[in-house]
């Protein structure tokens, strides 16, 4: 489904992702760990082509994304993405955030838009905030409806970039627990987290990144329960 | 940034060739003519008017007032103009603009004659042609009355602080004076603010004007007995350098206003509006 | 008071100038805004020339006096031209290119100033440049740009002033006249602050309705 090629990317002289290679497959849930500034963010920046790789090749669905031109709409219309800081759309209701994308890309009339949303918002138990502002919604509630916003697009993938780190402690919860739902009904998804027992739970793999590269990638399990790199070891001393 | 500059290079060039190419094509376009200029005599007599620039901030010689209540430009300059006007056969449109803008705009051919009680100095000289002076302007000093003991003669001037406008004769005979400190300044009530406040001994300036301020603020005298007629103290007309047929035209119309006793009149009549 | 009598004596004046001053700002706000819109497009465009004309004529209009500006309009239509310009018209003329050059100015700061994860949003929905523009920045960016436009208004009735000296009857003017007729130095002065002051204030007031409306607004 995702296959990336030595990708290399530079800001100005910095090198900030090294000859990375990842093949994902359907359905696989992959997390992505590692201290900050390992290039885990930018990474799946350049997988949305939101970041423009410096070298290398990223294919979407057999899709070279780099050579698609004016295409590069639609491929991103079947990715779906959530970021850290949730960023709703502050002048729009949350029905209109939900709505505005499948309709103004054409994938969706307006109603049948509206029917998309209310189905999930009912299952993420949002739908009296329907027509609420973002402003008066709280973190946990923001981030749930900017997946909802996401998924009503239809997305192949989800990609998370650090989805709960700007959450408080009590509201990481509800925000876990719907990407644990997406996972189990079988959605493709690259997480970047720094939540390592939601990685050990529900990632199929987990790749471990730091100073711009692939340090060590395996199962869940395995890499929590026998690091085999030294700075692996180290990493999850610290964190676990 | 190197991009920044040659952009703006080549906009300036362009600005610049536009500019000097098309001067000449204005005059042209409003005679409709090529070989007659819109501001000489020929040229005025043809479009059917003179157009006039003065600075009206200036009582007695030029100023705004309300007459049967419309605003009007009025003065012993405008009578002059009027009465050129109807010695040539035209109608008389007046521009008003800043003083420092009026050479400037005798230059551009925009207006053609400039009256505005505009001394002929000899920087001006090289810029414009002048007529013959039309009013012999005296110059007088004004001092706070606190000072009217020390300030009594010519000679009290010396090593005083003295406020003039500036450009003018007044400033050039201020210079002249042996160890006095000159204040240029750009108008006449800032001259007056400064002598209010004592903030210099004195000011030299035309006599009418100086009456008047001295009548509105009583803190302040003219002082009796100081008349200061340099060489060329008088205002003349001004108009475009090399403007020559029409400068002796004019020339002969003030000589002729003068045997007639209307300069005179105007100027009197001109003080009286503003001397109840 | 001396004052009083002042301004009882010169309201036409005063009237006038104040009537011109208002006119003058607000027509030039209208037209330098839609001036200012259009340069803002030509900075964002892909093509060179467009972009690189409208920098220029930013960094001219904002590096030079309005003095020379207003000045130019009016002396350099007649001599390129042959046209006699109203004064109104050329003062309105200047005003409006000068204040196009800020407006631009604002716009692009309003632009910039939206959240860089607007874009990324709204990108990652599938969303095209023009339409994310339209429909997610430009309606974020305009509460940014409301109020500075606002203020630009506030600056007109001030900048305006240079109006006067190619004979333009507006408030500055308006207290030459008074000052000239009446030999009073400080009182005209203090009289015009005052209603420059008035004009202004009131103006700021209003832009900070204007402010408040545009955030209770979500």
């Amino acid at each position: 489904m995702i296959k990336v090629v030595n990708l290399n990317k530079f800001y100005d002289d910095k090198h900030v992702l090294k000859d990375i290679n990842i093949e994902i497959e359907d359905g696989e849930v992959v997390a992505l760990i590692g201290p900050s500034g390992s290039g885990k963010s930018t990474l799946i920046k350049c997988i949305d082509f939101l970041e423009e790789p410096t070298s290398g090749e990223i294919y979407v669905d057999g899709e070279n994304i780099a050579l698609s031109g004016k295409d590069i709409y639609k491929i991103r219309q079947n990715i779906g993405m959530v970021f850290q800081h949730f960023n709703l759309f502050p002048h729009k209701t949350v029905l209109e955030n939900i709505t505005l994308a499948p309709v103004l890309t054409g994938k969706m009339s307006k109603k049948e838009a509206e029917n998309k949303a209310i189905e999930l918002l009912k299952k993420m138990d949002l739908l009296d905030k329907i027509d609420s502002y973002p402003d008066s919604l709280s973190g946990g509630q923001k981030q749930r409806i900017a997946i909802a916003r996401s998924l009503a697009m239809e997305p192949k993938i989800m990609l998370f970039d650090e989805a709960t780190s700007a959450l408080d402690p009590e509201m990481v919860g509800e925000v876990l627990k719907v990407m644990k739902d997406l996972a189990e009904e079988g959605m493709t998804m690259i997480v970047v987290t720094h939540e390592m027992a939601f990685a050990r739970e529900v990632a199929d793999r987990v790749i471990f990144m730091a100073d711009g590269q692939i340090v060590e990638e395996n199962t869940a399990v395995e890499l929590f329960e026998n690091p085999q790199n030294p700075r692996t070891k180290e990493f999850l001393s610290k964190v676990l | 940034m190197k991009k920044k500059i040659s952009i703006l290079l080549v906009l300036a060039l362009l600005m610049t060739s536009i500019l000097s190419g098309c001067g000449k094509k204005a005059d042209d376009m409003i005679s409709g003519d090529d070989n007659v200029e819109s501001y000489t005599l020929e040229g005025i007599k043809k479009k059917g008017k003179i157009i006039m620039g003065t600075s009206a901030d200036y009582p007695p010689f030029e100023t705004h007032a309300m007459i049967e209540g419309k605003d009007q430009i009025v003065g012993f300059d405008i009578e002059l103009a009027k009465y050129i006007a109807d010695e040539l056969g035209v109608e008389l449109e007046i521009k008003e603009m800043d003083f420092s803008k009026l050479l400037g705009g005798l230059s551009t051919g925009m207006l053609d004659i400039v009256i505005a009680a505009m001394n002929p100095d000899p920087e001006r000289q090289k810029e414009a042609n002048f007529t013959d002076i039309y009013y012999e302007s005296k110059h007088v000093v004004l001092i706070h009355k606190d000072s009217e003991s020390n300030i009594k003669t010519i000679d009290d001037l010396e090593s005083k602080s003295i406020g003039v406008q500036l450009g003018t004769t007044q400033e050039k005979f201020a210079k002249s004076l042996e160890g006095a400190h000159i204040l240029s300044l750009t108008s006449n009530p800032e001259i007056v603010m400064n002598l209010k406040t004592k903030k210099i001994d004195c000011a030299i300036m035309e006599e009418f004007v100086a009456k008047s301020f001295a009548k509105e603020n009583d803190d302040l005298i003219v002082v009796d007995g100081i008349s200061i007629n340099g060489e060329s103290g008088g205002v003349a007309i001004a108009l475009k350098k090399g403007n020559d047929e029409l400068t002796e035209k004019l020339n002969q119309i003030i000589a002729d206003a003068k045997a007639k006793g209307l300069l005179e009149k105007w100027f009197a009549e001109a003080y009286e509006l503003y001397n109840d | 008071m001396g004052i009083l009598n002042l301004l009882i004596d010169y309201k036409y004046y005063y009237l006038t100038g104040i009537k011109i001053t208002i006119a003058l700002s607000f027509f030039s706000l209208i037209i330098g805004t839609t001036l200012g819109a259009l340069l803002s497009l030509l900075r964002l465009s892909k093509f060179k020339i467009p972009k690189a004309v409208a920098t220029a004529y930013i960094e001219v209009i904002r590096g030079t006096p309005m003095m020379v500006q207003i000045a130019l309009v009016y002396f350099g239509s007649y001599v390129l031209m042959g046209v006699d310009m109203n004064t109104f018209l050329a003062a309105l003329i200047a005003v409006s290119l000068n204040s196009a050059a800020y407006v631009a100015e604002i716009i692009r700061s309003g632009i910039q100033s939206v959240d860089k994860g607007q874009w990324e949003a709204s990108k990652s929905l599938g969303l095209t440049n023009v339409q994310t523009m339209r429909y997610i920045i430009l309606p974020q960016a305009v509460k940014n740009i409301l109020p500075a436009l606002g203020n630009e208004f506030v600056t007109l009735i001030k900048e305006t002033s240079v109006a006067s000296t190619i004979g333009v009857l507006d408030l500055m003017h308006a207290s030459k006249i008074v000052q000239s007729n009446s030999y009073k130095a400080f009182e005209p002065l203090v009289i015009v602050a005052a209603i420059y002051f008035i004009l202004t204030f009131t103006l700021s007031k209003l832009v900070g309705i204007l402010e408040r409306r545009l955030s209770y607004h979500d």
